[in-house]
C-alpha cells in the first residue's frame, strides 16, 4: 500500500490558492506551506495506481503548480501495529 | 497508546519531504523515524542521466521503499515522477527469471550455464568460420561501467573485433563528436554546480521540464529566488519547460543553425564578444581549414537575423532579442540534448551552441557552460569513459592509436595484435552489416534496440536471421522476440557497480538485494561466456566487481577522465566524484581547462602566462579551442508536396526509452495510456482531423495508425509522436539517414503526412 511524501513547488503568488484547492482533493494530506512556495504534502491510495492518479490530477488541473517531487515513496504493506 | 502504522508511515512521508527543502516538520524528534523498520542504502537512480541519489530501503530481502538523498548534491533529497516507480520496476512481473534457448521456434528454459555453454560454442564456431569481425556487441548507456569494461575486452581484446557498440551513438555521439572538435576533449568543461550561478540559460533542443525534471527543478528554484535570470529556449514544440521561458523560438525542425549563426553575427557586431579571450584560447576552422577572426566575420556576414529567419521560421527580431540576451548576461549557460544531437549534423549544432561561449568568453567561469545533458545514467561514464563505442578503448582511448592499444593490451593482459586498428562498425552499419550476413552472431546487452533502431522495421530482418543472444532483466521485449538465447540480468539493486553521470560525477550503486530467480550480473555472465570461450586466464581473475574497478581505474590513471583517486571506498562514502580526481586525496574537479583542474594546475607555467584557459586532450592543439564555420545544412528530408510535415518523436516525463522498465509499472502505463500524435490545431483544421481521431502517419519508410492530439505543442507544419511504446513503434516512421562524423541517427526531423484512417 503506497504512500509518498512529496514537495510541490508553486508560483509563489499563487501558493495559498493551491493549498486550498489540494485540502479538497482526496487522498492528499498537507502539511503546511514552507519557504514560502513549498507545500509537503502526503500521497496515500490503496494501490500504487492511485499515486501516479494523484499525481496526474494535480499537475493537469491545479494552476500555479510548478513541480511535484517525491522525497519518499513506501510500498510495504501496512499493518495495524501497537507503538 | 495505539496508532496505525499508516498513520506513522504518513507522519514519516511528510517529515522526510520537509526534511529535504529544509524544514523539521517534528521538532524534538531524532530525525529517523525509520530506524529499525526499514534498511537504508545509499544508491543512484536507475533512469536518467541526471545522475539523483536515491536512498533505497529494504526489509525482509525486498525493496520496500525509496527516498531522495539528501546529501546528494544532484538532486538534495527530490525525485522526479520516474523514480517514484523505481521499487515496482524490482519486483516486476516481467522480470526474467531463468535463461532460455529457442528450440524450433519456442523457448525452453534452461540453467545460465547450459546457456552459456551453447553461446560460447555458436560463437566459437563463427569466430572459426567467418573470422572475429563476423561477431558483434551491442550494449547500453544504463549498463555499469564493470559491465562495459567486461563486453569491451572479451570483443576488442579477446575474440579481436572492434564491432563493439553501444546506443549512447543513438543518442550523444554528436555531443562526444562536437566537445571533441570544439574544445577538444569529450565531457563538459563544468558541473550541474554552474546551474545555480548563472545569469542567463539558453535550452535549446531540450524539453528540460520532462526529460531531465530534476535539472529542471533547480533552474526554477533558481529563476524564483532570482528573477533578473533570463531563459531563452529554442525548440520547434511548446513543452513545460516554456513554464519558464522568457522568450522563445520556435524554429522549423532541423533548421536552427542558422539562428546560432546569426547569434554570434549580432554578438560580435554589437560588441557583446570577449576580444581578449578569443586572442588568447581560440583558433578558427572552416569545415576544413585553419581561418582568422576576419574570415569567420566573412563567414558570418550572410547570417543576417533576416536570412536566419527566413531559414528557420523565427522572427528575425526574435533572434536578435535572443542573442542580446545571451551577450548582455554576465554569466550563460546552455544546456541542450537529442534535438540537437539526434540530427544528421549533430556534431555541427555542437559546435554553434560552443562558438557562443567561446566568443564570449562565457566558459570556465562560474554560472558558464556549454553543456549537454545525457539521456541515460552511465553513457559518459561506462560508453564514452569507458570505451564502449566501435572506435574508442577505456579511459577516452582510440583504436587507432597503437600507443593506446599497447597500454590497453597490457592491462588486459592480450597480444597487441588481437585488438584491430581499425574502428568497427558503428550503430547503424553494425545492424546492417547483420542484414546482409556479413554479421552472424551479435549479443545484445540491457538494450531494446528492435525498438530504438531508426527505421527499426529495416533492421528485424537481421536480427531475424542471424544468431542473437539478448541478456536482459525483463521479458519479453520487442528484441527477445528475435533472440536465440536470452540470458537473466541481475537488475539495479541487486548487483554493484559505478554509474557516471552528465556531469563527470561517478557514483556508487550497492547490492541491497540477491537478485531474481537465476538472474546474474552482466559483468560475470560476460566474464563467464569468456572463460567459456577459451579465455580463460584472461577472465579468471575477476571475483569481485571492485577487482574490475580497480583495473579500469588503473587505465584512466593520466588520462585527462582520470579516476584514479575514485577507488570504491572512497565511492562508498562519498556522493560521487567528478573527474579528474587523480589521487585519493583529491576531492574531484569542478572546473576543466582552468584553475583548480589539476591537468592545467599541472602545466608549465609558461603554457598558462596570460591565458585563463587552456584546453587540452586528443583534438586540442597548443591549448586552443575552437570556433568553427559551420555551414547550415538543413534536415536530411525535408518536407515537401507529398509529404508536408516534419515528424519529430521524443520522451514524455512519465515513460523512459522503450519502456521495458517504465512500462512494467502498470501505473505509469496508465498515465499515458497509449502513443498519439500531436498535431497543431491549425493543421488539423486543414486536415479535418478533430482530437482523438485515429489517424494513420506515413513516411517513406513506413506508416502507423495512432490518436490524434490536437493541441498547441507542435507549430503549425511540425508533428510529435514519442516514441516509447512497442505498439505504436515511432521509429519504424524515423529516418536513418546518420551524421557522417558522430553517425547518430536523425530521430528528430523527418518528412510525414496525416491522414484520416
Ligand atoms: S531526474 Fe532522472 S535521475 Fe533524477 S529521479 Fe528523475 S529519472 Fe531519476
Amino acid at each position: 500500500m503506497p504512500i509518498a511524501g512529496v514537495v510541490i513547488l508553486t508560483r509563489e503568488e499563487m501558493t495559498s490558492q493551491v493549498l486550498n484547492q489540494l485540502q479538497n482533493v482526496e487522498n492528499v494530506t498537507t502539511y503546511g506551506v514552507h519557504k514560502n512556495n513549498n507545500i509537503v504534502a502526503v500521497f496515500e491510495g490503496q494501490t500504487p495506481k492511485e499515486l501516479e492518479r494523484i499525481n496526474d490530477k494535480l499537475i493537469n488541473e491545479v494552476p500555479g503548480i510548478l513541480g511535484i517531487y517525491p522525497a519518499y515513496v513506501n510500498y510495504e504493506d501496512v499493518e495495524e501495529q501497537n507503538d | 497508546m495505539t496508532v496505525s502504522r499508516r498513520e506513522f508511515l504518513k507522519t514519516s512521508a511528510a517529515a522526510t519531504a520537509a526534511a529535504s527543502i529544509g524544514v523539521n516538520l517534528l521538532p524534538g524528534m531524532k530525525n529517523n523515524l525509520f530506524a529499525g523498520q526499514v534498511e537504508w542504502h545509499k544508491s543512484v537512480c536507475r533512469y536518467c542521466g541526471t545522475g539523483c541519489g536515491v536512498m533505497v530501503g529494504t526489509k525482509d530481502g525486498k525493496v520496500v521503499a525509496v527516498k531522495g538523498d539528501k546529501e546528494n548534491t544532484i538532486n538534495r533529497g527530490h525525485l522526479c515522477v520516474k523514480a517514484f516507480y523505481l521499487p515496482k520496476a524490482v519486483n516486476s512481473k516481467t522480470r526474467l527469471k531463468h535463461a532460455m534457448i529457442k528450440k524450433n521456434g519456442k523457448f525452453e528454459k534452461v540453467t545460465v550455464d547450459e546457456a552459456l555453454d551453447f553461446v560460447a560454442k555458436k560463437f566459437n564456431e563463427i569466430r572459426q568460420k567467418h573470422g572475429a569481425n563476423a561477431l558483434a556487441f551491442y550494449g547500453s548507456g544504463q549498463a555499469e561501467t564493470e559491465e562495459t569494461y567486461m563486453a569491451n575486452k572479451l570483443w576488442k581484446g579477446c575474440i579481436g573485433t572492434n564491432n563493439m557498440e553501444g546506443n549512447p551513438r543513438l543518442c550523444m555521439a554528436s555531443a562526444v563528436g562536437g566537445y571533441l572538435t570544439s574544445l577538444g576533449a569529450d565531457e563538459p568543461a563544468g558541473t550541474y554546480q554552474d546551474i545555480e550561478q548563472a545569469k542567463f540559460f539558453m535550452l535549446i533542443g531540450s524539453n528540460t521540464a520532462e526529460a531531465h525534471p530534476i535539472l529542471f527543478e533547480r533552474i526554477m528554484r533558481h529563476k524564483t529566488k532570482n528573477p533578473d535570470v533570463q531563459i531563452l529556449i529554442i525548440d520547434p514544440r511548446k513543452t513545460p519547460t516554456d513554464q519558464v521561458a522568457d522568450l522563445h523560438l520556435f524554429p522549423k525542425p532541423g533548421y536552427d543553425l542558422a539562428i546560432l549563426h546569426a547569434m554570434a553575427k549580432i554578438i560580435i557586431d554589437e560588441g557583446y564578444a570577449d576580444e581578449e579571450f578569443i586572442k588568447t584560447s581560440v583558433i578558427f576552422k572552416d569545415n576544413k581549414n585553419k581561418i582568422d577572426y576576419a574570415g569567420y566575420k566573412e563567414f558570418l556576414k550572410k547570417y543576417t537575423p533576416e536570412y536566419a529567419s527566413q531559414r528557420s521560421g523565427v522572427p528575425a527580431e526574435d533572434i536578435i532579442k535572443a542573442a542580446r540576451m545571451f551577450g548582455k548576461a554576465e554569466t550563460a549557460m546552455s544546456l541542450w540534448t537529442m534535438g540537437i544531437n539526434q540530427r544528421t549534423r549533430g556534431v555541427w549544432a555542437n559546435n554553434l551552441i560552443t562558438n557562443l561561449h567561446l566568443l564570449t568568453g562565457k566558459i570556465g567561469k562560474p554560472g558558464c557552460d556549454s553543456f549537454s545533458l545525457t539521456g541515460q545514467p552511465n553513457a559518459c561514464g561506462g560508453v564514452r569513459e569507458g570505451g564502449g563505442l566501435c572506435h574508442l578503448l577505456p579511459g577516452h582511448r582510440l583504436v587507432v592509436k597503437e600507443k593506446h592499444r599497447q597500454q590497453v593490451a597490457k592491462v588486459w593482459g592480450v597480444p597487441v595484435e588481437r585488438i584491430q586498428p581499425k574502428p568497427g562498425k558503428h550503430t547503424v552499419a553494425m545492424f546492417e552489416a547483420l542484414n546482409k550476413g556479413e554479421i552472424k552472431g551479435i549479443y545484445i546487452m540491457c538494450t531494446n534496440p528492435a525498438q530504438s533502431l531508426p527505421n527499426a522495421s529495416k533492421y528485424w530482418k537481421g536480427l531475424e536471421e542471424q544468431f542473437v543472444v539478448v541478456a536482459e532483466s525483463f521479458f519479453p521485449t520487442a528484441t527477445t522476440k528475435y533472440a536465440d538465447v536470452v540470458l537473466p540480468s541481475a537488475f539495479w539493486t541487486e548487483k554493484e557497480g559505478v554509474y557516471g553521470c552528465t556531469e563527470r560525477r561517478s557514483q556508487y550503486m550497492p547490492k541491497v538485494k540477491d537478485p531474481e530467480g537465476d538472474a546474474v550480473w552482466d559483468a560475470f555472465l560476460l566474464r563467464d561466456l569468456g572463460k567459456k570461450m577459451g579465455f580463460v586466464k584472461e577472465f579468471e581473475k575477476y571475483q569481485t566487481a571492485q577487482d574490475i574497478w580497480d583495473e579500469y581505474r588503473g587505465l584512466t590513471k593520466g588520462q585527462d577522465m582520470d579516476l584514479w583517486g575514485a577507488t570504491y571506498d572512497r565511492l562508498k562514502k562519498v556522493r560521487g566524484l567528478t573527474w579528474p580526481v587523480p589521487s585519493e586525496d583529491h576531492p574531484g574537479t569542478y572546473k576543466r581547462y582552468t584553475d583548480g583542474d589539476p591537468i592545467y594546475d599541472a602545466l608549465p607555467a609558461e603554457k598558462k602566462k596570460g591565458r585563463r584557459m587552456y584546453f587540452y586532450g586528443p583534438k586540442a592543439k597548443d591549448g586552443y579551442a575552437t570556433i568553427w564555420a559551420r555551414p547550415d545544412k538543413g534536415p536530411e528530408e525535408p518536407t515537401d508536396a507529398e509529404y508536408p510535415l516534419a515528424l519529430s518523436t521524443g520522451r514524455v516525463m512519465e515513460h523512459w526509452h522503450t519502456g521495458t522498465m517504465t512500462m512494467t509499472a502498470p501505473e505509469l502505463n496508465r498515465a499515458v495510456p497509449k502513443a498519439y500524435v500531436e498535431i497543431n490545431p491549425s493543421d488539423a483544421k486543414k486536415m479535418g482531423i478533430n482530437n482523438k481521431d485515429q489517424v494513420v502517419v506515413e513516411t517513406r519508410r513506413g506508416s502507423l495508425e495512432i490518436e490524434a492530439r490536437v493541441i498547441d505543442r507542435p507549430i503549425p507544419g511540425t508533428i510529435f509522436i514519442p516514441w516509447h511504446w512497442e505498439k505504436w513503434m515511432a521509429n519504424i516512421l524515423t529516418i536513418d539517414a546518420f551524421d557522417p562524423g558522430s553517425k547518430e541517427p536523425e530521430y528528430k526531423v523527418c518528412a510525414a503526412r496525416i491522414k484520416k484512417a
